[in-house]
């Protein structure tokens, strides 16, 4: 069977322009939430995030000029793809047969333009209606064609693949905070099964705009604790009340065994297990037992052929949100049994936030960099474990322990359901 | 690729089609869709759900009466407890998932599941979907209530009195992975899940993808296609900022003009295709009716170094290729070749050379629907397939409407006229996004599959 690994990482988030600068940040248990600056938030019931406040394109290349209008989302994942590509020493001209090189993401959609929408649906109103004659003609006019088009999904795929030339199998899947999940469980697929040797896989998203604040909050699925904006993201606290929303990129990239093997590369990890389920409950809330968290789990353990004892490191979902937290908590028990009491878990959406679906492959890298430098990062602002919270969270401090096995968990809205085993590369 | 490792590939297990649900604009099922098909009705019009104004055209190609409060009444499996929750979750769905969600009880119904004991573990759903636009006088009230300050928008205004006026599950309405998971709810699909969100290309892609999860032994059955509707005033908007979208001026019905002369751009269109996969001796053991089976898969993408597509249709071309070699079959081995055939300048012509590169001199025989109803986006790719299905089991290929004059510089032998016979039931079904992204599936109606 064909053996995927990864040969390059890169990512940007709301903790650092960069893997190694966000890794630090993450080992000091810095949070990167704050006040709202994207917009202006200050009457919303949530006005924090966790912004990539100092991120700019030109940072990463050359040709940004050309991107300038294009949307959030497109911008970090070319960041990210760039030093995920550099970091693996792929020469894309030299190294690759283009047909065999792919992308699978699992990106968000690209943000509404607010302020020409509002004031679209606002002109274009009839007594309390919408006149949609007039809604069309003025549209034409007044919205811009290059903020439209960036919030079909898929585009981000399509500039990838055009900026580094990946004429291979081409995807984008969306299945809300499990999507980069997601998408690396698929890629590995595709070059198992020999339609690929080389994916470049991952998510971008930012959810950080009038709607997608808006949408969470009639949700009440975001912390309101507006006043500690560090102390806001806590997940299985006992005082937590809610996701606090950050934004960013995660990319990576995925190669057959051989095929990195035979350029002399790097091998940081390797995707040894993938789950995916529906929990097919409802569409608000996950099931009560965690049957779909737990069957997703087993079946990353089932084809990793691993047991719960190897499992060195869990980087939980843990969005810090009432039900999340709890139903995770006894998905892992009942996944791993007693081991559970033994293995380190941690939320790292403690410190940065809640990527929505760019959220589960920056968290992936995260659980590689603790096979390369054993090191644990910790779940801050666990004050005090909530009653049914009652594993090793890694509270407060990184923890330094040599890691082999690690497991990456991410749930979506809907009951979608993504398990990540990622282990060391042991020949 | 080693030859062993091609030998286990093709030791997998077989996926098998034994359901479709489709609605369209030519249809609600599929004998109303092949009549419509084969007697040449083409259902692209003056668009009647909503006056348009400015835009390049005013037609679209319509799914007739799908109203909320109908519908389940004519689609919905015939059960109480299921309806009951159907309509229960009405709310939370946008018309895209409701399309969506009435194909799938088609499918469930044809492929004989309403009453059958199906492992829940073993039953996933793999869709494509779209961006799904929001319902304008949903935001109206909040937006118009926090722009009364000489009509400038006023965000404190939004934050304290706007939000409060929008229904509390706006954005559960409008996610994109919302198809699937009302269908896993609704039919207890515990297994596998995922949406495609990724244009012309995402069904194709879903399926593909589908198939794969039966194959290597994830699940016996995967509902899968996809649904989309571009029947909505903002998504109009984007098709002609883009200019995508057509600018015919005869008769509305002859809007979309697939490798015609004359072809210039898009028709929106909407509508839903769910298909039921199912691994081949899982279908045998319960005596389904077995109408196709899934071959081969290929995605690839242009990758144009300035974006957009490419004129030479290389992604297309790398996409075919691999689902042939997937499939284990040589181009000469198709029957048909259901195509993209977007209607639009480049998009038909990068496809006619693809076509001419991978086919050669066996100048398969290539059709194209969106004529007839013009592009249903995330939908299109499972709606073609289902017609190249209906088609193959009754030893036809659906014709191509609208192409009165063949571009001479797409050599193609494109099926017009009246639907043609064939033998052969294998047929490929490709479709292509305006960032060159393919994907092609390679299928064989139900007469080969033994």
């Amino acid at each position: 069977m064909r053996r995927i690994v990864v040969t390059g990482m890169g990512m940007v988030t709301p903790l650092g322009r960069d893997m190694e600068s966000t890794w630090a940040s993450l080992q000091e248990g810095r949070s990167g939430v704050g006040p709202i600056t994207l917009f202006n938030a200050e009457s919303f019931p949530t006005r924090i995030a966790a912004e990539a406040s100092r991120f700019d394109l030109k940072d990463y290349v050359e040709d940004h000029e050309r991107w300038t209008e294009y949307c959030r989302n497109t911008k970090f994942a070319i960041a990210a793809a760039r030093m995920a590509i550099d970091h693996s020493g792929i020469q894309t001209d030299d190294d690759l047969d283009r047909g065999r090189f792919g992308v699978y993401l699992g990106s968000g959609e690209g943000q509404q333009d607010f302020p020409r929408f509002v004031d679209l649906v606002r002109s274009s109103t009839r007594e309390g209606k919408v006149d949609f004659a007039a809604f069309t003609s003025m549209g034409l006019e007044r919205l811009h064609p290059i903020h439209e088009a960036e919030q079909e999904p898929g585009t981000p795929a399509g500039h990838l693949a055009s900026l580094f030339g990946a004429r291979g199998p081409n995807a984008n899947c969306l299945t809300a905070c499990a999507a980069s999940s997601q998408a690396i469980g698929e890629a590995t697929q595709l070059i198992r099964r020999g339609d690929a040797d080389v994916m470049l896989t991952g998510g971008t998203h930012s959810m950080i705009h009038p709607f997608g604040v808006t949408g969470f909050n009639l949700l009440t699925a975001l912390s309101t604790r507006n006043d500690e904006p560090t102390r806001a993201s806590r997940p299985f606290d006992r005082d937590r009340d809610g996701f606090i929303l950050g934004e960013g990129a995660g990319m990576l990239i995925l190669e057959e065994l051989e095929h990195a093997k035979r350029r002399g590369a790097t091998i940081y990890g390797e995707i040894a297990g993938y789950g995916s389920t529906a929990d097919a409950f409802r569409i608000t809330d996950s099931h009560e037992d965690g049957r779909g968290a737990i069957a997703c789990m087993k079946e990353a353990l089932t084809e990793a052929r691993l047991n719960p004892e190897d499992i060195d490191y869990i980087n939980a979902h843990g969005t810090s949100t009432s039900v999340n937290d709890s139903i995770e908590t006894l998905a892992i028990k009942k996944t791993l049994g007693e081991t559970a009491y033994k293995v380190p878990i941690s939320s790292t959406k403690s410190m940065m936030g809640h990527l929505i679906a760019a959220a589960g492959s920056v968290e992936a890298i995260v659980c590689l960099l603790t096979i390369r430098d054993g090191i644990l990062p910790p779940t801050i602002n666990l004050d005090n474990p909530d009653t049914d919270c009652d594993l090793d969270y890694i509270p407060h401090e990184a923890r330094r322990k040599p890691v082999d096995v690690t497991f990456s968990n991410s749930f979506g809205f809907g009951g979608q359901n993504i398990a990540l085993i990622l282990r060391r590369y042991a020949g | 690729m080693e030859s062993d490792e091609f030998h286990m590939l093709r030791s997998e297990r077989r996926v098998v089609i034994t359901g479709l649900g489709i609605i369209c604009p030519l249809g609600d099922g599929p004998e109303s869709y092949w009549s419509a098909l084969s007697e040449k009705r083409g259902a692209v019009r003056k668009l009647a759900a909503f006056p348009v104004g400015g835009l390049p055209n005013d037609v679209g190609a319509e799914v007739p009466d799908f109203i909320p409060k109908t519908w389940p009444k004519k689609y919905s499996l015939p059960d109480t407890e299921h309806r009951k929750a159907l309509n229960k979750s009405m709310k939370y769905m946008a018309r895209d998932i409701q399309l969506a969600v009435a194909a799938a009880d088609l499918a469930m119904a044809n492929a004989g599941l309403v009453d059958a004991q199906i492992d829940p573990t073993r039953i996933g759903v793999d869709l494509g979907a779209g961006l799904i636009s929001t319902e304008l006088d949903e935001l109206a009230p909040a937006i118009n209530h926090s722009s009364q300050n000489g009509g400038v928008f006023d965000y404190g205004v939004w934050g304290r009195e706007g939000i409060g006026q929008i229904p509390p599950y706006w954005l559960l309405k409008y996610l994109p992975n919302m198809l699937a998971c009302h269908i896993s709810i609704l039919h207890d699909c515990q297994g596998p899940s995922n949406t495609i969100t990724e244009a012309e290309a995402a069904s194709n892609l879903a399926i593909g993808e589908a198939s794969r999860i039966i194959a290597r032994g994830r699940a016996d059955m995967m509902i899968t296609g996809g649904a989309d509707s571009k029947i909505h005033p903002l998504s109009l908007v984007r098709m002609s900022l883009l200019d995508q979208m057509s600018r015919w001026k005869g008769e509305p019905s002859g809007a979309c003009r697939p490798f015609d002369v004359q072809r210039d751009g898009w028709v929106p269109g909407e509508g839903a295709g769910i298909l039921v996969l199912e691994e081949r001796d899982h279908a045998l053991k319960r005596g389904a009716t077995i109408l196709g089976e899934i071959l081969g898969f290929g995605s690839g993408c242009d990758a144009q170094p300035e974006g957009g597509l490419d004129p030479e249709g290389i992604g297309t071309e790398i996409a075919l290729n691999a689902a042939l070699r997937d499939a284990g079959l040589k181009p000469s081995d198709i029957g048909h070749v259901n195509a993209h055939g977007a209607g639009s300048q480049v998009s038909d012509l990068a496809e006619a050379r693809a076509f001419q590169r991978v086919f050669g001199g066996s100048k398969v025989p290539v059709t194209a629907l969106k004529g007839y109803f013009g592009n249903l986006v995330s939908g299109c790719g499972v709606v073609e397939l289902i017609a190249s299905l209906l088609g193959s089991n009754r030893g036809l290929i659906p014709p191509t409407l609208n192409c009165d004059e063949l571009d001479p510089s797409c050599d193609l032998d494109l099926v017009r006229g009246e639907a043609r016979p064939t033998q052969n039931p294998i047929f490929v079904n490709t479709n292509l996004t305006r960032h060159g992204q393919a994907a092609a599936l390679v299928v064989s109606g139900g007469s080969n599959v033994s």
